[in-house]
């Protein structure tokens, strides 16, 4: 079964050459420095994207050690759902232009 | 109030397995059987793993757990969120472009080892089993508190239409089904919960109390009101998720890996809409439906409030509700676990896979019947705590770290799932030695890491030949790889 498609392939309309050049050299068994190079950029914002969850995850009810009534805890845990909505979207536009 | 609850159980139950069944059959071999034949748009696929997700943990446990605990608990329906956005960064798009449909696949395929497999097929069945026992005890729960019924009915009716759904039509079906179910789940818990709130009216209800303090966890720290305990709980959520059966096989009903990633924002969409439902009946429970056990909490909620025939009403869909999200949590890790065990046992096939499906439904019941009947929330911690020491480890280093070796992912193994099986029986025959040991996610998941990464690092003669070729094949996006890098699985070819 074949996926995505020659469509998608049209709507490409540059590409980094460091993807190109790791494209034309696939097939030999060496697979040069430059999927690694991609790896890392994704890997990157990978760990960034990580790193602000951890952060806000241990970060919150840290915080609500110091606020004072269970209003502001119910209100900071909708806000944190509200948090992860927005980094998700953040990650996946930064994902999809790294990818371009 | 029995005829109002009857009616709305019979309803889901029958709304579920028609909307699963009317869906045509477009499976050619036993791979599209189980991944939906890939036709599956995000935003659908989205609603469906947001109400696999939404189990009877997140509709009855946590709020009961909020009402019952207090104030530390509203954190925990952030955590299990949490986790997606972890899977969002580390593993969707590579999972899929792999092109692997489960994680006993992902093991061989990338390791290149049916030793493996086996394990690994091992931990998603024991994860299956935990969400599934969680789900039955659950409906057990709703049945014997609402109708007076004995437990086992409970059981029974999700487990038949669940069997009905999966045999009906694999992955396709349930995605439908769970999508549907999925909008009627919120649908009901917020208009139930709206019409308590209103009921409610003169002055705010009294509040549960915001503190976090020593407090006795239950099993996998479930409950645990200090704040050590609950940052665990949230470790264990986050990392776990990404290891569930059920959330991970519905990556490749997506076409590519760029349509698994909108799937996955799709559903932290979704789950943030479910996400007022807990506070806000933990915080009328706490009011008004004091002194019940955690997941009754909830069921009992609109009668307390509202005596007479419309909290009847009300009642009755409430349990249909749970019965919806039983019935979606109970079909996605069937079918899930189902398509793991058969294809590890024997090579694919329909007949192996409804086979391997009874044989796990069975195995669930049997493990219901001589266990008693526990909060769900415990149970589904455990499952999370327990993908989070294994299946996380795999799949995180496997993706991004070319040096894994075979060896080092069963040292992982061993240690992440022997460290958690030890703690928890430590833990349930008595012996306290604080809050590390009462969390097994704490202790369990640095050791795997650790193990995977040193074992891999002193046995780097090990690392599978044509690694490259799996980076380059996981990394790159579709459109850029050339046909012969990017493949997608074919139904005969289950560890490309």
């Amino acid at each position: 079964m074949t996926v995505g498609g020659a469509d998608r392939r049209m709507v490409v309309s540059r590409r980094p050459a460091a993807i190109a050049h790791a494209r034309d050299r696939f097939g030999s068994e060496d697979d040069g420095a430059d999927v690694p190079a991609v790896v890392g950029r994704q890997l990157r914002q990978a760990l960034l994207t990580v790193g602000v969850v951890a952060g806000l995850l241990v970060g919150t009810p840290v915080a609500a050690l110091w606020l004072p009534g269970p209003g502001a805890w119910v209100a900071l845990s909708l806000a944190l759902q509200g948090a992860w909505v927005g980094l998700a979207v953040f990650h996946l536009r930064r994902a999809e232009r790294l990818e371009r | 109030m029995t005829v109002a609850v009857l009616t709305g159980i019979a309803f889901v139950l029958v709304l579920g397995v028609t909307v699963g069944a009317a869906r045509p059959r477009r499976s050619r071999g036993a791979a599209d059987f189980h991944v939906a034949t890939r036709a599956v748009p995000p935003w659908w696929n989205g609603a469906a793993i947001a109400s696999e997700s939404t189990s009877a943990a997140a509709c009855l446990g946590i709020a009961g757990l909020i009402a019952t605990h207090g104030g530390p608990m509203v954190w925990y329906p952030a955590g299990a969120a949490a986790g997606f956005v972890v899977i969002l960064a580390l593993v969707v798009a590579p999972l899929r472009r792999s092109g692997t449909y489960t994680l006993p696949d992902f093991a061989e395929w990338r390791l290149r080892s049916a030793m493996l497999r086996r394990l690994t097929t091992c931990f998603v069945l024991l994860v299956g089993l935990m969400f599934l026992v969680a789900q039955f005890h659950a409906a057990g729960v709703v049945v014997r508190l609402l109708t007076g019924l004995p437990p086992w009915l409970g059981w029974a009716a999700v487990a038949g239409a669940a069997l009905l759904v999966a045999f009906a039509g694999g992955q396709g079906s349930a995605t439908s089904g769970q999508a549907s179910q999925f909008w009627l789940k919120l649908a009901v818990f917020l208009g139930v919960g709206a019409v308590c709130w209103w009921m409610s009216g003169t002055g705010p209800p009294p509040w549960f109390e915001v503190a976090y303090r020593a407090g006795d966890a239950g099993l996998a720290g479930a409950g645990d009101t200090s704040l050590p305990g609950v940052l665990t709980v949230l470790l264990a959520c986050a990392l776990g998720t990404m290891g569930l059966p059920h959330v991970i096989v519905r990556v490749y009903t997506n076409r590519d890996g760029r349509e698994a990633r909108r799937s996955i924002v799709a559903t932290q969409v979704m789950l943030a809409l479910f996400c007022v439902v807990p506070p806000l009946y933990g915080i009328l429970g706490h009011a008004y439906a004091s002194g019940a056990a955690a997941d009754e909490i909830v069921l009992l909620l609109p009668a307390r409030m509202l005596p007479g025939p419309a909290g009847e009403v009300m009642t009755g869909l409430l349990a249909a509700g749970a019965f919806a999200a039983f019935l979606a949590t109970t079909g996605g890790v069937l079918v899930a676990v189902g398509g793991a065990v058969s294809s590890c046992l024997v090579r694919g096939g329909e007949a192996a896979f409804r086979a391997a499906v009874v044989v796990v439904l069975l195995g669930a019941l049997g493990v219901t019947a001589v266990t008693g009947p526990g909060a769900s929330v415990p149970l589904v911690l455990l499952g999370f705590s327990l993908s989070a020491s294994t299946l996380c480890p795999l799949l995180v280093l496997g993706i991004w770290w070319r040096r894994l070796t075979d060896a080092g992912v069963a040292a992982g193994f061993a240690l992440g799932g022997g460290v958690t099986a030890v703690l928890v029986t430590a833990d349930q025959v008595g012996v306290k030695m604080g809050v590390l040991t009462a969390q097994p996610a704490s202790v369990a998941v640095p050791v795997a890491f650790a193990a995977m990464i040193m074992i891999s690092l002193v046995t780097p003669g090990r690392m599978p030949r044509g690694v490259g070729r799996m980076m380059t094949r996981m990394h790159l996006p579709e459109h850029l790889a050339s046909p012969p890098t990017y493949r997608s699985s074919t139904p005969d070819d289950r560890s490309s």
